[in-house]
């Protein structure tokens, strides 16, 4: 199976995931308001379930995939093909939309918007593949455009600062 | 019924109804015909455009993208052999040798009637159960709703793609992040980490542009620079001649039937419908082994399948409030955004407005009918098109449509993260949806699971206290079961397969 090693990692991270929220669920002190008879079931009982449940299916599916690589992977095979997609060209692009992406959320209301979406729409040509750049600035100049008339304008969004 | 159904008509009618029926068809083709471009992502897009908009002409356009995309994605499958959508995937096995036979207009022409007839056959059955079905469930309990919808979800994870282990872990993913912010009943905190902004919960529509926008651009970085190759770029429509289709009714019935019926489990959807009509109608044809090389059942069999999907799923969604996929999620997720609290209520609550999208569902099935054939040469020419223009676009419209709701960036930070999350999972095989319909579910099984038990003076045999409960439970038990016989037997296959390897091999 090619994808063991992957696997194992997403089923340590739900474990992990699991531990947080049931630690978070069962140290958090806040007050409760009770209305009316106390039933068994609390406001913490489900989501701690559902903690539990995910911890013990996260690390079922941890454990098969562990299995697995013990049995039928090259742990080393898989450890490089892991590092290479790391460090792979889709990997490369993803993080820099996602970065481009966390500085859009981060100047929304701090830049004027139509500049700002101007500046995202041209930067997520290049990083889509788009080479021309008189072709980026009319389009990414257009959608901005759009973009301004519509959130602004005809939606009346509180997006300038 | 009846009156229900022409006041739906009436009001789906109404100038502006229309517009938004018309304009979603438009852009669903345009976004099945586009590999890359998912329905539910297209649905995603359109909701900053419609937070503003009443609910009916909102739920409207996206019905019109629901029902485009399902025969769009015929058309790449057809001329590219890439279906656009998954459930088009069975269309290209004869599509695409069709096409190759220099018949691809005759293909495209296979591939629209099938849908329509699929389309129109789903809508009627959906007029029949949803009244039924919702007489029923309006008698509902709180235990029973919340049976239904753990059932739904358990549903979900067995027959989504992948193992149920895999979508058990969505559903319980996607159901914990539903408990995020201040519970309705004592106030309070729950999983906030001292977050104020977390107090209400994650914001819904951050989760939808989330796991269906920034998750599915993230995924197609893959797609950069493919060029696709059409098999021929002069293509007109050519409708088959009547006797012909009208010879072909068992596989518009088989497709119709299937896709209804299997379309309305939840989890299953378009893409699994099409296979199993498909493979029926294959079993059951007197050239079996035409099959694969263009036969032209194999065509409209699953292309009927696929758009039957659209009233099949319809029925859970609107008298249970299970979504039976991505798409009807969103849409889902779009009452909740408008104000309209989904499950077995809403007939009684909002039947003006069922009944709505009832009478848009069929109109938009007419006018993807009639847009198809007069059009069909302009969504060909976008099949041609580099997607890497729209990439950008929809992720701005992702942004905003988080923005929207609360009008800070909170959301969007919100909407990135669970994208990056939603990528990941895709990655390692995990399906998004399971996690979305945990979080649609989860706040009414809860809720339902604590008002069943003070209902009941804190009797947890309340669960199983009538025959429909016990039904709900012996469904929900079978399936665990299944998958557990299907985990043992398969390893046991896999050990005896290594038990058989000669020694040294």
């Amino acid at each position: 199976m090619g994808n063991a090693l992957h696997e194992f990692i997403a089923g340590c991270v739900f474990v992990v995931i699991a531990v947080t929220a049931y630690v978070s669920l069962n140290t958090t002190t806040g007050v409760a308001f009770q209305f009316g008879e106390q039933s068994s079931m609390s406001s913490t009982t489900f989501p701690n379930f559902l903690a539990i449940g995910l911890g013990l299916l996260g690390g079922l599916f941890a454990l098969g995939a562990a299995r697995r690589l013990l049995a039928e992977s090259d742990l080393g095979a898989e450890l490089k093909a892991l590092l290479s997609g790391l460090t792979g060209r889709e990997t490369v692009i993803a993080i820099a939309v996602i970065a481009l992406l966390l500085a859009y959320a981060f100047l929304l209301k701090k830049v004027h918007f139509g500049l700002l979406t101007f500046v995202f729409l041209a930067a997520g040509f290049v990083l889509f593949g788009r080479r021309n750049p008189r072709a980026i600035i009319a389009v990414a100049a257009v959608g901005a455009a759009s973009f301004y008339g519509l959130f602004v304008g005809i939606l009346q969004l509180a997006l300038n600062p | 019924m009846i009156q229900d159904l022409a006041n739906g008509f009436i009001t789906a009618l109404e100038p502006i109804n229309i517009l938004m029926i018309f304009a979603g068809t438009v852009l669903g083709l345009f976004a099945g015909a586009l590999p890359g471009l998912s329905s539910p992502m297209a649905i995603v897009v359109l909701l900053p455009l419609t937070y503003t908009m009443n609910a009916l002409p909102a739920l409207l356009v996206m019905i019109g993208v629901y029902v485009g995309t399902k025969l769009g994605g015929s058309f790449a499958a057809i001329l590219l052999r890439t279906p656009g959508t998954p459930g088009a995937a069975c269309t290209a096995l004869d599509g695409f040798p069709m096409a190759e036979q220099g018949k691809a207009g005759l293909a495209l022409g296979y591939a629209t009637v099938g849908s329509t007839a699929g389309g129109v056959f789903g809508w009627v059955l959906a007029i029949i159960f949803i009244p039924l079905l919702s007489t029923v469930a309006v008698k509902s309990s709180n235990a029973d709703i919340a049976l239904v919808g753990i059932m739904g979800l358990f549903m979900v994870s067995a027959f989504v793609r992948g193992s149920m282990l895999r979508g058990l872990i969505g559903v319980f993913l996607g159901l914990l992040i539903s408990t995020v912010g201040l519970d309705k009943i004592d106030a309070s905190e729950r999983l906030t980490f001292g977050n104020i902004d977390l107090l209400s919960g994650v914001p819904f529509a951050a989760a939808l542009t989330g796991f269906f926008g920034i998750a599915v651009v993230l995924s197609d970085i893959k797609l950069i620079g493919r060029k696709e190759t059409m098999i021929t770029d002069r293509v007109n429509m050519a409708l088959p001649r009547l006797r012909d289709m009208l010879a072909r009714w068992r596989a518009m019935l088989i497709g119709a039937f299937f896709g209804t019926g299997v379309g309305a489990v939840p989890g299953v959807g378009a893409e699994g419908a099409t296979w199993v009509a498909y493979a029926s109608i294959k079993g059951q044809s007197k050239r079996p082994d035409n099959f694969g090389k263009g036969e032209p059942d194999g065509i409209v069999a699953p292309e009927a399948a696929n758009n039957a999907t659209t009233g099949g799923t319809m029925v859970p969604m609107l008298t249970l409030g299970i979504p039976g996929d991505g798409s009807t999620a969103v849409i889902l997720g779009a009452f909740i955004l408008h104000g309209i609290e989904p499950g077995v209520l809403l007939m009684q609550t909002s039947s003006e407005l069922v009944y709505g999208m009832l009478a848009g569902l069929l109109i938009s099935t007419i006018f993807m009918f009639v847009i198809a054939l007069l059009a069909v040469r302009v969504f060909i020419y976008m099949l041609q098109q580099d997607r890497s223009w729209l990439f950008p676009i929809v992720l701005v419209l992702a942004c905003m449509g988080a923005f929207a709701t609360m009008g800070s960036a909170f959301p969007v930070y919100v909407a990135i993260v669970l994208g990056v999350v939603g990528f990941l999972m895709e990655k390692v095989g995990f399906p998004v949806v399971t996690v979305v319909l945990g979080i649609i579910l989860g706040p009414i099984i809860e809720e339902n699971i604590r008002l069943a038990l003070v209902l009941s003076g804190d009797d947890w045999s309340t669960f199983y206290a009538t025959w429909p409960r016990m039904f709900l439970l012996t469904v929900i038990v079978g399936l665990l079961s299944w998958e557990v016989w299907r985990i043992t037997h398969r390893r046991g296959l896999r050990i005896g397969k290594r038990n058989d390897q000669p020694i040294g091999d």
